[in-house]
């Protein structure tokens, strides 16, 4: 059975999907139990991939039987386990998580199984894409996760979801369309669709016009998916009216694997020779929509009063980042954006389960209505911390980390002005951050400011109603891994300079 | 010059779904050229993509499209001006296929890439004697690239469930949509008040239809259909077919008597909880023999090593993953019509 | 001659392409998006299959149970992924069409400009 694991890693979640509706006839709670687990085996498996990997080197399976490019390979490096455990670890804590989550913003009992089903294909969908070894098995995996994705979000409680669920769908279904045109124009010019087989049979063709037509399409298509300035529109309102679950998981995986795409297709199916045989010079392409990016969410989030659609347009900010490291193409600012995509993934999902936490006990989302939590709800209040100082970029938080590679990328690559470009964004947010941080720390809650006023007998001290414990200890834990991962970078970091030198030989 | 008469023609459908205002013809327009781009499919000899084309394009696109147009008590469209910067977003996107399109080989060369590599001689040379289909279309979708498969029936399975999860709503009042608790004042502002008059006009798609003329002929033709259906799932190994187009084709039966003898009378037939189950049952079929693959020492998916003769193995196992489709595939035709038509109705 | 005939049938996927992308960027109507959504989809799936037939091929489906000399096929393999493409296709379809309902059902309307309108009033 080990040798089967990459296959058993999909199909056991797709399969206990299929059957979560049908469990969840008895009592929803089962189907939470079922998606919990799942999500802890693929974790588990996901591990022992990394180990594998790690051992034995690259892993390669044949669906079918069938030996590559006769069928599909699932294909697994340095890079794919890296993500694997990203995407499962997430998904695990937001399973964890959604228990309570979903009590109060999806109400009514009969859709919760349903839920859960639409939640584990879409963990499956992006796993999917990540292992996959094959272009257009990368496209049909694609579909479902969004396809889930578009109906996760509309099961937001405002009807305002719904608006941003259609608009999302519309620009995903172009941007998955293109992928699907510019896979169509490479197989034209090469006939096979296996990752390996075209990036052997590619560089022939890199004079070609066709060729730089298909990754155009491709990369504005995963564009599209992943969000980068100017195709960004769709993210803001789709994270902000998600259920609290929804957004992080979202943020924390959804972003990752299509960036895990995109850099496989830009280094994996086109090797970096390609970009010296281009009319246009995609790095700098790639740089200055990562420069705007970067801006343009750093500034829309000051502007913001509800935190959800800061937190949104701050992940376009750090999407941002992440190009950037893309379009530095040299070894550190590949470095810098894998680990980025870790980073993020922690600090956001703790930051968007903190404030489910906050919509569970107020039902609020706006920055006013966060004064003097840091009393009600200490430990979610501790968590947010964490997580906001790692995003400004404080030593000994992962935020950190990411930036410093960035940092020296640029200046290796004699982009020195970019290093100012960085310290700005952080410097901004610090600044909406500290808004927060003040609010909730060092202003009195609404009820209490006739405490202030002299003490009045009837008034009851402030009890602590934190958030219950299933929300708990996911928010905490991926909180505190922004530190562990902060202090002890070696081992991340190692990984993903394994993973960024195989990409740019 | 036959050859251009049917592209010229859907060009000018195309264009012509968008130019025109009235939502109806907008519609009956589209499914014209659905039919017509399956028509010419045919002509290209793509035969299978051909027949499901129609039947899901021409088809059942058609029946979703229609039945939301009738729930959403469409509003004619209103002014009409060109929107410059899709205009030219448009035309860039035009721009660069065209110069795409400046090396890309000659179509129909028998010498190009996608015929000489590998792969497409292997899969012809190799579709009877390995995988047990004349038909190196069926052979390709449900042995070579079975996993991929496998996913596409889970895409129109996620399709079904989604609809469930967001189309059924139990003792809820429209307008409420899981109680906003935030938005005081949901419906503070109203289409009414900003000058919007919504049309009435179409009759409710839950009633039978009492036209005996039709009621007669349905009841006539439904199992001839089924039949059909069922012929087009087995038979897709020798010829054109498979369980995508079958699937559509039995769920098309149930949603015709719907349609004529009315949800009720349908709903006894083909009740909620079964079709439900039968979404979930093709694709845990497909799944399934999948992992029994696995029991029996092969690869997942593979199917040769079912039976001692890998050849009837894998006509047994595609057989059964053929099914697997078909069952899903049609309970989800079902559950899209099911679903969007029964939205105000208590159930 | 081939070459003429051959390259005509890019020009048409162009001209789909183009036409479907702009109706899905211009238009108001929630319902016409779809539309202009589905028009932009089979054109690309019209660029597979005619990637698919070969000058003199027939469908590729074997003759004489697979024993002795075949005629020259066309290439199964894009028609199998416009297949999936069909499908993926008519499923994301379905779920567009869902959310227009929804957004009927909360706004009374289906015009892209009115419910930005009415978003803007409920702030």
């Amino acid at each position: 059975m080990i040798k089967h694991l990459p296959a058993l890693l999909i199909v056991i979640p797709l399969l206990v999907a299929i059957i979560t509706p049908i469990i969840g006839r008895l009592h929803w709670v089962l189907s939470w139990y079922a998606v919990t687990i799942t999500t802890f085996i693929s974790f588990v498996i996901s591990l022992f991939l990394l180990q594998t990997v790690l051992v034995q080197g690259r892993i390669s399976y044949w669906m079918s039987g069938w030996k590559p490019p006769f069928g599909i390979e699932y294909a697994v490096d340095y890079l794919n386990a890296y993500v694997l455990i990203i995407v499962s670890f997430m998904a695990l804590a937001g399973a964890i998580y959604s228990r309570k989550n979903i009590e109060v913003e999806i109400e009514d009992e009969n859709r919760k199984p349903l839920f859960y089903m639409i939640y584990l294909l879409f963990v499956t969908g992006l796993m999917g894409m990540v292992v996959t070894g094959d272009i257009f098995n990368i496209y049909v995996l694609l579909e479902i996760a969004s396809l889930t994705g578009y109906a996760l979000i509309a099961l937001g409680k405002k009807r305002r979801a719904l608006v941003a669920a259609y608009n999302y769908l519309v620009m995903g279904t172009v941007g998955a369309t293109f992928f699907l045109l510019g896979i169509g124009y490479l197989y034209l010019m090469t006939g096979t669709l296996n990752i390996a087989d075209l990036a052997a049979r590619l560089p022939e063709f890199y004079q070609t016009k066709a060729v730089f037509t298909a990754f155009t399409f491709i990369v504005v298509g995963l564009s599209i998916k992943l969000a980068i300035f100017p195709f960004h529109f769709w993210l803001p309102n789709s994270y902000a009216h998600a259920p609290s679950t929804v957004s992080a998981v979202m943020a924390a995986t959804g972003a990752k694997v299509a960036a895990y795409v995109l850099i496989r297709v830009m280094f994996t199916v086109f090797n970096p020779e390609f970009y010296l045989h281009v009319p246009f010079n995609i790095q700098y392409i790639l740089l200055i929509l990562a420069v705007a990016a970067i801006l343009v969410g750093s500034i829309m989030a000051l502007a913001q009063t509800d935190i959800k659609k800061m937190l949104a347009y701050s992940s376009v900010g750090q999407i941002g980042y992440i190009v950037l490291g893309i379009s530095l193409m040299s070894v550190t600012g590949m470095m810098g954006s894998l680990i980025h995509l870790l980073n993020h993934a922690l600090m956001k999902g703790a930051l968007f389960f903190a404030v489910g936490a906050v919509v569970y006990r107020t039902g609020l989302t706006s920055i006013e209505n966060l004064r003097g939590l840091g009393k009600k709800m200490p430990w979610t209040m501790a968590a947010f911390t964490i997580a906001a100082l790692s995003m400004t970029g404080v030593p000994l938080t992962v935020g950190f980390v990411s930036k410093w590679y960035l940092a020296v990328a640029s200046i290796e690559s004699g982009m020195w002005w970019l290093v100012p470009i960085i310290l700005l964004s952080s410097l901004l947010t610090a600044v909406y951050f500290w808004r927060i941080l003040d609010s909730i720390w060092l202003k009195p809650a609404p009820g209490e400011e006739s405490l202030e006023h002299g003490h009045n007998s009837h008034q009851t001290p402030v009890k602590s109603n934190d958030a219950p414990l299933t929300m708990l200890i996911p928010t905490f834990t991926v909180a505190m891994l922004c530190l562990v991962f902060g202090v002890f970078a070696y081992a991340p970091v190692s990984l993903v300079e394994k993973a960024a030198m195989i990409l740019l030989k | 010059m036959t050859d251009l008469a049917i592209p010229l023609f859907l060009v000018v459908c195309g264009i012509a779904v968008l130019l025109v205002k009235d939502l109806m013809s907008s519609i009956m327009i589209f499914s014209v050229y659905s039919l017509m781009m399956a028509i010419e499919w045919c002509r290209l000899n793509a035969v299978d993509v051909a027949i499901t084309e129609a039947a899901v394009g021409a088809g059942i696109s058609t029946v979703l499209f229609l039945v939301i147009l009738g729930r959403t008590k469409y509003v004619d469209e209103g002014k009409k001006h060109v929107n410059i910067p899709a205009l030219l977003v448009a035309v860039a996107v035009a721009a660069v296929l065209l110069y795409g399109t400046m090396d890309l080989p000659h179509l129909r060369d028998a010498n190009i890439a996608p015929n000489t590599h590998v792969v497409t001689p292997y899969y012809l040379e190799h579709s009877y004697e390995q995988a047990g289909q004349l038909n190196v279309v069926a052979s390709i979708l449900a042995y070579f690239r079975g996993y991929d498969t496998l996913f596409e029936t889970t895409v129109v399975a996620t399709a079904g469930f989604c609809l469930v999860l967001l189309l059924r709503v139990r003792n809820k009042k429209p307008g409420t949509l899981d109680s906003q608790k935030n938005e005081v004042t949901a419906r503070k502002k109203t289409p009414a008040s900003i000058g919007v008059k919504p049309i009435e006009t179409f009759p409710d798609i839950l009633d039978q239809d009492k036209d005996i003329i039709k009621r007669t002929v349905t009841k006539f033709l439904i199992p001839f259909i089924q039949l059909f259906g069922l012929y087009v799932i087995v038979h897709g190994e020798l010829g054109p077919g498979g369980g995508f187009q079958g699937g559509v084709i039995l769920g098309v039966s149930i949603i015709v008597y719907s349609l004529v003898f009315g949800f009720e009378e349908a709903k006894k037939r083909m009740s909620v909880k079964t079709k439900d189950l039968l979404v979930s049952s093709g694709v845990l079929i497909y799944g399934g023999i999948g992992v029994i693959a696995l029991f029996f020492g092969g690869n997942y998916l593979q199917y040769g090593v079912l039976l001692p003769d890998p050849q009837f193995g894998s006509v047994v196992g595609i057989m059964g993953i053929e099914i697997g489709v078909g069952i899903t595939v049609a309970a989800v035709m079902i559950t899209l019509f099911y679903e969007t038509v029964r939205i105000d109705a208590d159930d | 001659m081939i070459e003429l005939l051959a390259k005509y049938n890019y020009w048409i996927v162009i001209i789909l392409l183009t036409t479907g992308l702009y109706g899905v960027m211009a238009r108001q109507n929630l319902i016409k998006k779809i539309i202009g959504l589905n028009v932009f989809q089979t054109a690309v799936l019209l660029f597979y299959v005619s990637m698919s037939k070969i000058e003199g091929g027939t469908a590729p489906i074997l003759i004489n149970h697979g024993h002795g000399p075949q005629p020259l096929f066309d290439n199964p393999l894009p028609q199998v992924l416009m297949l999936t493409a069909i499908v993926v296709g008519i499923s994301t379809t379905a779920v567009a069409l869902t959310f227009v309902t929804l957004i009927y059902r909360e706004y009374g309307t289906i015009e892209e400009d009115q419910i930005l309108e009415l978003n803007k009033h409920n702030d």
